[in-house]
Order: C-alpha cells, then sequence, then structure tokens
C-alpha cells in the first residue's frame, strides 16, 4: 500500500542546511501496525511527515497505493491527507476554544461544515476511546491520557486507511499509555495501517515490525 | 460559514488582553478616521454655507463702495453705508437675478447681548428672502418675527449652547430701548458675523419711525443687496447692474469663494495627511499584532493542515478572526465618537470657532459605515500579510518551528 523508495529529505535551519533522511527505502502493507524507533534527532519524525504529506521529499518517490505522491501539488496533498491520513501527534493538539467532541469533529469543520451525522459520528468514536459522557466539556478540562484518546478519536473521524502516531504516549504514565496503546492496535485490528514514532521499546515490541533510524538512514 | 464565525469569535475570547489590545486598535484607527472624515464634511458643508451666506454670486453696495464689498462679504462685518430701497426694483427688472437678499446695516451696538458685553454690529434683513443666514440655524429656536432677533453665535455667550440645544431656552435683549426675545443663536461662521444681532428690515424700520433712540440711517434706505443668479450668469448679471443701476456698484463672489478654498486648503492638507498617516500606522500596527498572533499559534496552523485544512480555508479562518475584530472594534471606536459629538456639536462648534456644520444623520451613518469598512479592510489586509507568510510553510515545518 505505501511504498518509499531512495527518500531523502533536507532542512535549512538558522544554523545551516541539515539533512534529516538520507535515502529510506520502506514498504508498508495494509493493516500493518509499524513502531519507528531511533534517537532524538535521528529523523524518524521527518519520516512520519512525508508519510502523512506534510512535507516533500527533497528527493526519491513515495506511492501510496500506488500513486506517486511526490509530484502533487498542494491541494490533491490536502485532499489525499484529509480522505485517508488520520494524525496523532506528541504534542497536546486539542483546541482549547472547543468543547470535545468539537475537537473530534475539527478535521470536518476545517474542511467545510459540521453535520448531524459527524457528530453522531463523533460520539460514537469518543465511545470507543472510553469518553462518551464527555463530548460536551471543554477540552482543557480533560487530563493528558484523556486528551490523547480524544486526538485519536478526531485521527478516526474520516476513516482514514492510515493512522500516523509521533511519540503517542509521550508524557503519559505507564497505565495510560497501555491502554492509549490499545486503543490504536483496535484501530489497527479494526483494519487500519498504524505507523507509531515511539522511544519505548516495550510499546514497540506489541507492533508488527519495528523500524530503526539512526542519522536518517534505516538500520533494521 | 457560520460554525467558521462563530469558531473565530471564540478565539478571540480566548486571548483576551492581545484580543483587547487588537480590537482598542481598530477603534482607535476608526474613531480617527471618523473623526478626521466628519470634521472634513463639517467644514465642506460650512464652506457651502459661507458661500451661501457671503459669496453670494454679486453683492451690490452704494457706487463707489465696490472695493470693501468683497472684504465685506468674507469678514461678514457692517458698514454704515446706504443706498436707496429702490435699487430693488430696478434689480427686479433684471431676470437672470434669481433671488435677492437686502440688509440694511444700522448701528454697532455696544451693551450686553445674552451676558456678554461688548461691539455688536446689527444688520436688519428681511427674513422670507434671506438665503443668507439659512445654512447657520440650528433646528431649535422660534421664527424671527419683529419682536424677536436673531444672534451670532459669540453675541450669544455662554449661553449660545443652550440656545443651539433647548428649544423652550428663553433670553431677552433691550436694543434701541426695545425690548426684543432672542428667537435664535446662529452656528459659528468665523467671521464678523459671530458677533453681529439680525433683526428684521420692518422692526429696524420702526424703530427709526419711534424716534426714540440714536438711529440715523436714512429712511427707506438699504445697504446691500445679496444676489443669487443663474449659473455662469455672475458677470452678465453684474454688468446689466453698472448698466442699468448706476447708484449701485456690483462685485462677483467667484473671487471670494476662491479666497475661502485657499484659506482652507492647508486644513483639508493637513486632515487628508492625519488620515494617510492614520491609515499607515494602523496597517503597521495590524500587521505587527498579526504577526505575532499567527507565529504564537502556527503549530496549531500546522496542526490544521495535518488534519487535513486545506491552505485557504485557514486563511479564511484567521482572517474571519481578523475581521471581526475589526468590525467589533471599528464599531466601538465610531460609536464612542459619534455619541460625543452628537451630545456635544454646540460646545465642540463654539470651542472650535471655525465655520463647523456638522453633518445630518444620514450622511453620518454612511460616514460611520464607511470608516467601518475600511478599519476592516485595513485589519484584514494587515492580517494577511503574515498569515500568507506562515501558510507558505510545510504544515510540518510550521508544527516544528511552533514547538
Amino acid at each position: 500500500m505505501l511504498k518509499l523508495a531512495g527518500v531523502k529529505k533536507t532542512y535549512k535551519s538558522p544554523q545551516g542546511f541539515i539533512r534529516a533522511l538520507r535515502g529510506i527505502d520502506l514498504e508498508i502493507a495494509d493493516g500493518e501496525f509499524i513502531a519507528v524507533m531511533g534517537p532524538s534527532g535521528s529523523g524518524k519524525s521527518t519520516l512520519l511527515s512525508i508519510i502523512g504529506l506534510l512535507s516533500v521529499p527533497t528527493k526519491g518517490s513515495m506511492l501510496i497505493d500506488g500513486r506517486e505522491t511526490s509530484g502533487l501539488g498542494e491541494r490533491e496533498r490536502t485532499k489525499l491527507r484529509s480522505a485517508q491520513i488520520g494524525f496523532v501527534f506528541q504534542f497536546p493538539s486539542l483546541v482549547s476554544t472547543l468543547n470535545v467532541r468539537e475537537n473530534v469533529v475539527l478535521p470536518k469543520l476545517l474542511s467545510g461544515a459540521v453535520t448531524a451525522a459527524d457528530r453522531r459520528r463523533a460520539d460514537e468514536l469518543l465511545a470507543s476511546v472510553g469518553l462518551g459522557d464527555r463530548g460536551e466539556d471543554r477540552s482543557f478540562a480533560l487530563s493528558g491520557g484523556e486528551q490523547r484518546r480524544v486526538a485519536l478519536a478526531r485521527a478516526l473521524i474520516n476513516d482514514p486507511m492510515l493512522l500516523l502516531a509521533d511519540e503517542p504516549t509521550g508524557a503519559l504514565d505507564e497505565r495510560t499509555a497501555s491502554e492509549m496503546i490499545e486503543l490504536l492496535h483496535r484501530a489497527n485490528a479494526a483494519g487500519k495501517t498504524v505507523v507509531m514514532v515511539t522511544h519505548d521499546k516495550m510499546l514497540a515490541k506489541r507492533a508488527h515490525r519495528v523500524v530503526s533510524i539512526r542519522d536518517g538512514v534505516m538500520v533494521e | 460559514m457560520w460554525q467558521r464565525i462563530r469558531w473565530a469569535w471564540r478565539n478571540l475570547w480566548r486571548k483576551p488582553l492581545r484580543s483587547s489590545l487588537l480590537l482598542t486598535s481598530t477603534a482607535i484607527t476608526s474613531a480617527i478616521l471618523f473623526l478626521s472624515y466628519f470634521f472634513l464634511m463639517s467644514v465642506q458643508q460650512s464652506l457651502t454655507a459661507s458661500e451661501a451666506r457671503f459669496g453670494a454670486d454679486v453683492m451690490v453696495v452704494p457706487k463707489n463702495y465696490g472695493k470693501v464689498a468683497e472684504q465685506l462679504m468674507i469678514s461678514g462685518e457692517v458698514s454704515p453705508f446706504y443706498m436707496p430701497a429702490s435699487v430693488l426694483d430696478k434689480l427686479r427688472e433684471i431676470p437672470e437675478i434669481e433671488q435677492m437678499a437686502p440688509q440694511l446695516f444700522l448701528e454697532t451696538f455696544s451693551g450686553t447681548c445674552c451676558q456678554v458685553e461688548g461691539e455688536f454690529p446689527v444688520i436688519a434683513f428681511d427674513p422670507n428672502r434671506d438665503f443668507t443666514l439659512r445654512g447657520f440655524l440650528s433646528g431649535t429656536g422660534r421664527e424671527l418675527t419683529k419682536e424677536k432677533v436673531i444672534v451670532g453665535n459669540d453675541a450669544g455667550g455662554k449661553n449660545a449652547i443652550y440656545h443651539l440645544r433647548y428649544k423652550a431656552y428663553q433670553e431677552r435683549l433691550t436694543l434701541f430701548g426695545r425690548d426684543f426675545e432672542v428667537a435664535r443663536v446662529l452656528f459659528p461662521t468665523g467671521t464678523g458675523a459671530d458677533k453681529t444681532i439680525f433683526m428684521t428690515l420692518d422692526a429696524a424700520r420702526e424703530l427709526r419711525a419711534s424716534g426714540r433712540n440714536q438711529l440715523q440711517f436714512p429712511p427707506d434706505s438699504i445697504s446691500v443687496v445679496l444676489l443669487k443668479t443663474a449659473l455662469g450668469d455672475e458677470e452678465f448679471v453684474k454688468r446689466q447692474i453698472e448698466r442699468k443701476v448706476p447708484e449701485a456698484s456690483a462685485v462677483t463672489g467667484s473671487q471670494l469663494r476662491e479666497t475661502i478654498e485657499r484659506q482652507l486648503l492647508p486644513l483639508r492638507l493637513l486632515s487628508y495627511s492625519m488620515i494617510g498617516v492614520v491609515l499607515l500606522m494602523a496597517a503597521v500596527q495590524g500587521m505587527t499584532l498579526f504577526s505575532a498572533l499567527v507565529h504564537e499559534r502556527m503549530r496549531e496552523i500546522g496542526m490544521f493542515r495535518a488534519l487535513g485544512s486545506g491552505k485557504w480555508t485557514v486563511y479564511r479562518l484567521l482572517l474571519t478572526e481578523s475581521l471581526l475584530s475589526s468590525v467589533v472594534g471599528g464599531t466601538v471606536g465610531v460609536f464612542v465618537v459619534a455619541a460625543f459629538l452628537a451630545d456635544n456639536q454646540a460646545v465642540i462648534a463654539k470651542l472650535f470657532q471655525l465655520p463647523l456644520l456638522f453633518p445630518e444623520f444620514l450622511p453620518s451613518v454612511g460616514l460611520a459605515l464607511m470608516a467601518i469598512l475600511l478599519t476592516s479592510l485595513i485589519g484584514m489586509i494587515a492580517a494577511a500579510v503574515p498569515i500568507r507568510s506562515i501558510l507558505r510553510q510545510d504544515p510540518y515545518d510550521a508544527i516544528r518551528e511552533g514547538e
């Protein structure tokens, strides 16, 4: 389903150019659960951003379902991202001015208008992550773990094929982290392909496959 | 769209201090814009009124007084010269003359008028034919009759404000041995007319006939006649008068209008420059504020795009926030200034001592809407520049830089 070939990425930073990825070749099959591991600055988040169509490779190609994406225009990338990719970020990503349900339907709100069906779907997703009764709550009233679960529900609102999670358990205690991983596995079991960036070896062990990156290259 | 507006509104509330600064900035911009244009309109109205009052198309004065006539037209002061009232009959024979407003200069009254002591020139005029004072009459007050007088703004003293504001306010004045009621006080003209007392020609002639005063003007006389002619007939009428009315001289008003325009030019230039500077400052200030705002929200913007939002959607959301703050701030600014102006119209007019006639309600509303619109436009342009620069980045770069 997903194929990266010779992907390179160079950033311009105040310190100069940074070669974050130096040639990544990776294939991810439909329904796979992959953990991407590596030390800080190894390029794993950059890899996730390229897979998520958030940035364009400097060189190389990436195919989603056989379709080359590196040459796509901004509008097509946005469309593809909106339809096929869900994100769970490592930072607190809920919008504080919106309530929990509104946060879940945020992708719908951003791509047009929110319908009653969208709200029903949001409630179902919230129930599935154990927050069925918190839809009306303000997002800042939730704990860190609850916020991550809402973020997961939000990532699933468009029913994407690919779920990308960047350190989804970062800053969570062991029990909450375990619950979060369980939810990701449940999504995977429901047919979603999951790519998770993590530092945690224990969590990585629960994935189907672990991909390690160091200095921008894969060290499988 | 409503969902986006509601969300944008909530985003503004999320940062009350920053939003308050934004609102205050736009409120000040719109207030200054409104105020500047309001005064420009007032001056323009006043100029039109001044032209009607002093710059009648042609002014007819006694023979050999032509040279002093123009100065009189501008200053609105009086001079004791007279010509027979029969001049009016001769003028009526010139069909190009559309309106005639005769005036008779009585004397300069030394005494107290409306609790103000001083020298007050007294002019008699025909209220039915006069077109010169119309622009300076306030809506309040009473009709002018033989028993009443109209006084200039300075002659009205401190009480002028009450006369301008309250219909019920009454004051009496003893003039040449006779009691008169003050019917109205004129708005300031910025000329000698502000110190003048106006009465009817009938009242002046009755006073003269009574003989119980020092009035010495010749019977059946007038001092000047202010004329309105058909468009472009000024010079023609002037020549006709010189030919048909040998006892009078005629002066045209075009020269006077040029003089007034020239005098007002610096004020206009100053106002336009002020407006320009305000717009520029507002734009720069808005850009600074929005630049800080969008940089603070870079990660959020990147996240929105990661969640499937296009550039244009984020652009619209942030522009909606800018529009809302501009409209609300602009409305507040205009409302505060308009309320202040409406409540203190007479005080301001008196304070400025300039020809200043405030616009009517509808033009004022139009002006307010224009000020709000312009402020909103500037707010949106100011916001658009930093938003564009952020949206040029890859969503992932925005997220990284926002961390």
